[in-house]
């Protein structure tokens, strides 16, 4: 009998030794140990449910028998829930079961959330059950947990039950066989806030089917297709390959790239290259200038330099190192099934595809609030005092504290802004920045610094008030999880990161949910904290004087503009693909399709730059304009702007700039458009506000408005000097 | 772990790969008796089962399988 060595093994070991006990030792041990255990651990929960299986009707039913110690436990109610879902005959009890299990199991709810998914559609609540798969996959990485989920959404998916967020339309073609990768890019998709559409190509058969225009690839009109090769497509041999065999295949592959999208529109994810798990040359496949290893890392540094318009490089190499080589290859599974990655790495491949797409649509945050006490440190600044706080050395714990501080002052020198939102007086909150020995972060690192009594919700909708953001743009990282649930029912726009128990595993938590993925990295990024800081002094600055006009006079608004060009680039593809709230059509261009615009004669294009007193805002707006109905007619393409910069004139400025260039043109009419999304509510009224004039308005609320040149006057922008870049 | 018991998980993974909560497994079913079981279904079998039983098949036991029961013999060979 083992059963006495037992309880001292903790969650993930006693889920070893379950699966491996013998069955006439099962019973003992289920109601010796499991009911005592809470944590809702996964590989626990997975473990008691499947060998609860194993017993025998009648000793099933006494450990669930009504008031018995099992049936009151974390793991009885599981197998209860289990076991009603199973004989379908209490679907509703279990329901209810699974939703006490979602509350009560933390951040182990990811199998409560699929337990109730299932229950939802067999009661028919398909929207229910989709919802739950969502929350699912957003809390686990589990490659069994993930391919159940798929699978159930697909059959959701099947009834008519759509995917929530934002449609995309992805063709994926691949080498290896595309039956298993589908379903999990549509959960990581619809968890990212994507509702994709996916199209499989023919297996192996992916550069016909790029290249043929008619072929049913270009006829889906994909927004993204991925190229899915991996080390074995590169067809190198382990020694002895050509000096210029890697540039002349990324020669290759980029061609195959112009030609796609000279054919569709669209941005192309292509795989950088893995490294094969065995390699007969060893060593000598790197140290030889022909070798495979070395080979590969050289496509793989020219496919990155590459930096081709529209194209994103996925980071196969570094998936493949953060799984583990052993776990990224299958070779049974290859030879079984010609699947490539295993499909245990499927998850994280996708996870990737998913976080590149939504960065390219603009689903990415933009700031991360974080909590203070036992958050930012370790320890209640109200009670401890801020030299009792642990952060930083001696204490191993305030070692952890201050890598999550370090952690987050890089993410903010890449361009996201931090914010306090913390149950404190404001006082001792802000006493750790000044005085504690070990802190990282300093109160000048945060845009916002909100410490008060006050619910968190609200705070959260104070902070993206003041940085004139979404609440969607939050980030939320709170210890506490009853703050964490309160923040998740009132505003599911929140991202809300679950947090171990342990401060060591705070920076991994935060870093798994790469909320903050971005294609490029533009000189706007590095300086939006500064930007964001300089806003708040013109709001102390507006609040000191008064009065507007004297205010908006001591500003000195200098805005310099011009038509696109290289320099601006990439800042304009980024301001097109991620502006929702002042966007009047919110037309999303990829760098090449931006290109194509660019070398168009007829298309008008403008960016504006803002510089006050208190520094340079970078690019903060542009307008494109094209030909409309007639030549002398022009249609506003795009007009979007910063809401950094609201109230400020700058919308009069640009506008007047647009009117100014159409009648130096000799156009007749400007026609302005304003297409409503979920978001942009606010730019409704904007041309009228503008002096267009009302020409049309649809059923869901399009309209477009009309400035006649010859008789109207562009709007009088008094505080805004103009500069001319061009 | 009696035969009768790796029938009875068996069956849980089979009821959900094929989104079946009525499918009773015997041995005896084959592919041939379910068209649902294709290639593609044999692959997430095979993976599921592995999840499962936290074990490891072979190229050539995958290859073998032929019915339900072939499946469970490779269970119990593995599962101790």
């Amino acid at each position: 009998m083992i059963e006495h060595l037992l309880p001292a093994l903790d969650d993930s070991a006693l889920a070893g030794a379950l699966r491996q006990l013998p069955i006439s030792e099962l019973e003992a041990a289920f109601r010796s140990v499991v009911p005592s255990r809470q944590s809702g651990d996964q590989s626990l929960v997975v473990a008691v449910q499947s060998r609860f299986a194993d017993l025998s009707a009648g000793s099933r039913e006494q450990l669930l028998a009504l008031n018995s110690p099992w049936r009151a436990s974390l793991l009885g109610r599981w197998c209860l829930a289990e076991s009603w879902l199973a004989d379908r005959t209490r679907i509703a009890p279990a329901i209810g079961l699974w939703t006490e299990l979602i509350e009560q199991s933390g951040i182990h709810a990811a199998h409560a959330f699929f337990g109730r998914a299932r229950a939802r559609r067999e009661a028919g609540d398909n929207a229910g059950a989709m919802a739950d798969l969502v929350a699912c996959a957003q809390r686990t990485a589990d490659a069994g947990l993930l391919n159940k989920a798929a699978r159930l959404m697909d059959r959701l998916l099947a009834k008519g039950t759509p995917a929530p967020g934002k449609q995309v339309r992805v063709a994926l073609v691949s080498s290896s066989t595309t039956d298993l990768l589908p379903p999990l890019l549509r959960l990581a998709c619809a968890r990212d806030g994507m509702a994709a559409e996916v199209y499989t190509g023919p297996f192996g058969a992916y550069r016909q089917e790029l290249l043929d225009a008619g072929s049913a690839l270009h006829r889906f009109k994909p927004d993204f297709v991925i190229i899915a090769l991996h080390w074995r497509d590169a067809a190198l041999s382990s020694l002895g390959n050509a000096s210029d065999a890697a540039e002349k295949f990324v020669d290759g592959l980029r061609e195959l790239w112009t030609a796609t999208q000279r054919i569709t529109p669209c941005t192309v994810l292509q795989h950088s290259f893995d490294q094969p798990a065995c390699e007969a040359a060893g060593y000598l496949a790197t140290y030889e200038e022909g070798g495979r290893s070395r080979q590969i890392a050289e496509i793989n540094r020219r496919l990155f330099e590459t930096r081709a318009s529209g194209v994103v490089i996925v980071d196969c190499g570094l998936l493949q190192a953060r799984s583990g080589f052993s776990a990224w290859s299958d070779e049974a599974l290859w030879h079984v099934a010609k699947q490539h990655p295993s499909a245990t790495a499927l998850p994280r491949l996708v996870d990737r595809y998913a976080r590149l797409m939504a960065a390219r649509i603009g689903l990415t945050k933009k700031v991360l609030v974080l909590d203070l006490d036992n958050t930012l440190w370790g320890g209640v600044v109200g009670e401890d005092g801020p030299h009792g706080i642990k952060v930083g050395p001696p204490s191993a714990v305030g070692e952890a504290h201050a890598a999550l501080q370090r952690y987050a002052l890089e993410l903010k020198a890449r361009g996201v802004l931090l914010a306090v939102c913390s149950k404190n007086n404001e006082a001792d909150a802000r006493e750790p920045f000044r005085s504690t020995l070990g802190m990282e972060l300093k109160e000048d690192d945060f845009v916002a610094f909100v410490a008060n009594w006050e619910e968190k919700p609200d705070n959260l909708r104070r902070i993206a008030k003041m940085l004139n953001l979404g609440t969607d743009s939050l980030v939320f990282l709170d210890d506490n999880p009853l703050e964490r649930a309160k923040v998740r029912r009132s505003m599911p726009e929140v991202a809300v990161v679950d947090l171990p128990a342990d401060p060591a595993g705070y920076v991994a938590a935060l870093d798994g949910g790469a909320y903050f993925e971005a294609l490029s990295l533009s000189s706007e990024d590095t300086a939006r904290h500064a930007s964001y800081v300089a806003n708040l002094q013109r709001d102390s600055l507006k609040a000191k004087t008064g009065n507007l006009d004297e205010f908006l006079t001591s500003l000195d608004m200098r805005m310099c503009h011009g038509p696109f060009n290289d320099a601006v680039h990439d800042r304009v593809v980024q301001l097109l693909n991620k502006t929702n709230q002042f966007n009047l059509t919110t037309r999303r261009y990829g760098s090449g399709e931006l290109t194509a615009l660019r070398s168009d004669a007829g298309v008008w294009t403008q960016y504006f730059k803002l510089v006050d007193c208190f520094g340079d805002n970078g690019v903060i707006g542009l307008l494109m304009a094209k030909p409309g109905e007639a030549a002398d007619v022009w249609e506003v393409d795009s007009f979007l702007m910063s809401c950094r910069v609201l109230g400020r004139q700058a919308e009069e400025f640009m506008i007047r700039t647009l009117l100014t260039a159409a009648k130096e043109r000799g156009i007749r009419l400007v026609r302005g458009v304003f297409v409503p999304t979920a978001k942009n509510a606010m730019v409704a009224d904007l041309y009228e506000r503008l002096g267009f004039a009302l020409e049309k308005r649809e059923a869901g609320g399009a309209a477009s408005f009309i400035w006649n040149v010859a008789d109207q006057t562009p709007p009088h922008v008094p505080y805004v000097r103009g500069v001319c870049e061009a | 772990m009696s035969d009768s018991a790796q029938l009875f998980r068996l069956q849980t993974i089979f009821r959900e790969v094929f989104d079946d909560a009525s499918l009773v497994l015997t041995p005896e079913l084959t592919p041939a008796a379910l068209p649902a079981w294709d290639s593609v279904a044999m692959v997430q079998l095979v993976l599921a089962l592995e999840q499962e039983f936290g074990i490891r098949l072979t190229t050539d036991e995958v290859a073998s399988i032929k019915s339900a029961g072939d499946m469970l013999r490779v269970v119990s060979l593995k599962v101790r």
